[in-house]
């Protein structure tokens, strides 16, 4: 039986191809000004890419910020329960789960059996969110995939940024740069800003082990390193993190498929 | 007497000259090109040429403002609500609540008597500052007074949901996609903006009549979205940038207090408006 899970985020669109409990392939697209469309060609890509047909796909599930706008899905689950069950269908040992993409962070608590049991939530301030990170690297002239290896080779001491806003700790950083400090050494700022933030938020949900990371700060390993360090554990990543949503998604899709066969 | 009140902001340092007659020197504002110190005392040159006076003849400095405590030849240092309310009291006596609205932060000052009885203040997140009109003008090309301008001509009612002020520029790029017109998007800012100021206001208290100052007072779009939510007409001196350099050196004068019976025809006007609010 194949499944799909699309997740239709502020940034990103991603869609996932499951067959029989085995992911056939994904894609990842950048959000254009038309959600419909994103989606549309977000799974477009992913079915080619799965060399599979649409119409051998049986159900399909749509998550995130513009779950309302897919059009082939049967049905929308919150992100919030996808990633909750997306993350333990990976690591079944997984009881708090941390989502942080570009728009929102999300600290999630889930049980044994991937179910939400508590969660906090940021989609309000950007000071929270990958969005804080990605101005802080375009004031900087840096790529987004540059700014964590780099947050990590702290030249001199560490910097500190007084703003929590994303607006206003940019004019932080554009005075340490006039001041001629360190590249390196204003991103490790940055980076403890954050950190500090969403370390916060994962307090209101109470931190149970193991931790997963997903979303696409995820692949920030200055905040990941800086996370564990400050939790004091090792945090599970899954090989593309960004795609987390999408296979709780598809796993909802298997599920409701499965129960509507079981009717007939 | 002679005092001198300078108020150092974000943006520009505002000056003052007060004399027992009245305010000398109208208004100074100085560009904030280089350090706190050196604009200020760029100010209160061209600001006692002005008001035909030499330095030594102003007997009292007062600085206000963020960058107050660098000025080092102030006499004294004053809080930016003490100098919002006294200021504002004295050119429009019967204010009650007074929201000052800069560059960078909003200051909601409930008053009495020219004095704070509470304040609220936002320097902290640009979604309640000017800021945040900075912001959202940029990707409708225009800056923010034309922005103020447009929004009056508004005909469609639609609303910015983000209170941030990063997603509210990605929330306002997608509304220009989605083709709602500018003067409808920009009175949509305003209303953002004007929604966030209002819960200052409940929060210190709200009092009639409401005044606003500040560089904002000078965006018609402000004024009016503020205006609307508020439900009452807003009073605006004439001069709104300078009334905080105007508290300081009201403050500088009543540190003589043998010239407080007369100074300025200040304290009859306070006492006025204290009774007229009873």
């Amino acid at each position: 039986m194949i499944v799909t899970g699309v997740d239709v985020g502020s940034l990103s669109a991603k869609a996932l191809i499951m067959e029989d409990g085995t992911i056939r392939g994904w894609s990842i697209i950048f959000t254009g000004t038309d959600s419909v469309e994103s989606a549309n060609s977000a799974m477009r890509l992913a079915l080619e890419e799965s060399n599979v047909s649409p119409s051998d796909v049986q159900y399909t599930v749509a998550t995130g910020y513009g779950r309302v706008n897919v059009p082939f899905a049967q049905a929308t689950v919150s992100e919030i329960s996808c990633h909750s069950k997306g993350s333990h269908w990976l690591f079944p040992e997984v009881r708090t789960i941390l989502d942080m993409g570009g728009q929102d962070c999300k600290a999630i608590r889930c049980d044994e059996n991937g179910r939400v049991i508590d969660f906090a939530m940021n989609d309000k301030c950007a000071a929270g969110t990958g969005r804080y990170l990605e101005r802080a690297a375009a004031t900087l002239r840096l790529g987004l995939e540059q700014i964590g290896p780099l947050s990590l080779e702290r030249v001199e001491g560490p910097l500190s940024i007084s703003s929590t806003c994303a607006v206003f700790a940019q004019n932080d950083i554009v005075k340490l740069m006039r001041e001629g400090k360190q590249v390196n050494d204003i991103l490790a700022g940055a980076t403890d800003a954050i950190v500090d933030r969403i370390s916060a938020l994962l307090e209101r949900v109470d931190v149970e082990e193991d931790l997963c990371i997903s979303g696409g700060v995820a692949k920030n390993i200055g905040v990941v390193k800086r996370l564990e360090e400050k939790l004091g554990l090792k945090a599970r990543i899954a090989p593309e993190p960004q795609v987390v949503g999408a296979i709780g998604a598809a796993l909802f899709a298997r599920d409701r498929a499965a129960k509507a066969a079981a009717r007939i | 007497m002679i005092t001198a009140g300078i108020d150092v902001g974000a943006e520009n340092t505002k000056i003052i000259i007060l004399s027992d007659s009245g305010i000398l020197s109208d208004t100074v504002v100085c560009l904030g090109r280089g350090d706190a110190q050196s604009n200020a005392l760029r100010g209160l040159g061209k600001a006692t040429q002005v008001a035909d006076i030499v330095r030594s003849d102003i007997e009292y400095v007062v600085a206000t403002g963020i960058g107050s405590k660098y000025i080092s030849f102030a006499d004294e240092q004053a809080t930016e609500s003490s100098c919002c309310a006294r200021g504002v009291t004295w050119l429009l006596p019967s204010t009650g609540t007074v929201i000052d609205m800069g560059a960078d932060k909003c200051l909601v000052v409930k008053c009495k008597h020219g004095r704070p009885l509470n304040t609220v203040r936002n320097d902290r997140c640009a979604a309640g500052t000017g800021r945040f009109l900075e912001i959202a003008a940029k990707p409708l090309g225009l800056d923010v007074g034309e922005m103020g301008q447009l929004a009056l001509k508004s005909r469609e009612d639609v609303d910015i949901e983000s209170t941030c002020a990063v997603f509210a520029e990605s929330e306002i790029i997608s509304m220009i996609h989605s083709k709602h017109r500018p003067e409808d998007i920009s009175w949509a800012v305003f209303k953002g903006l004007a929604r966030r100021v209002y819960t200052m206001i409940l929060k210190v208290g709200f009092e009639r009549d409401l005044a606003m100052v500040g560089g904002l007072t000078k965006n018609v779009g402000m004024v009016k979205a503020i205006e609307e939510q508020a439900g009452c007409h807003i009073l605006i001196p004439e001069e709104p940038i300078v009334v905080g350099a105007l508290g300081a050196a009201l403050i500088a004068a009543e540190k003589n207090k043998a010239s407080f019976e007369t100074p300025i025809g200040s304290s009859g006007k306070l006492d006025d408006s204290g009774a007229s609010q009873q």
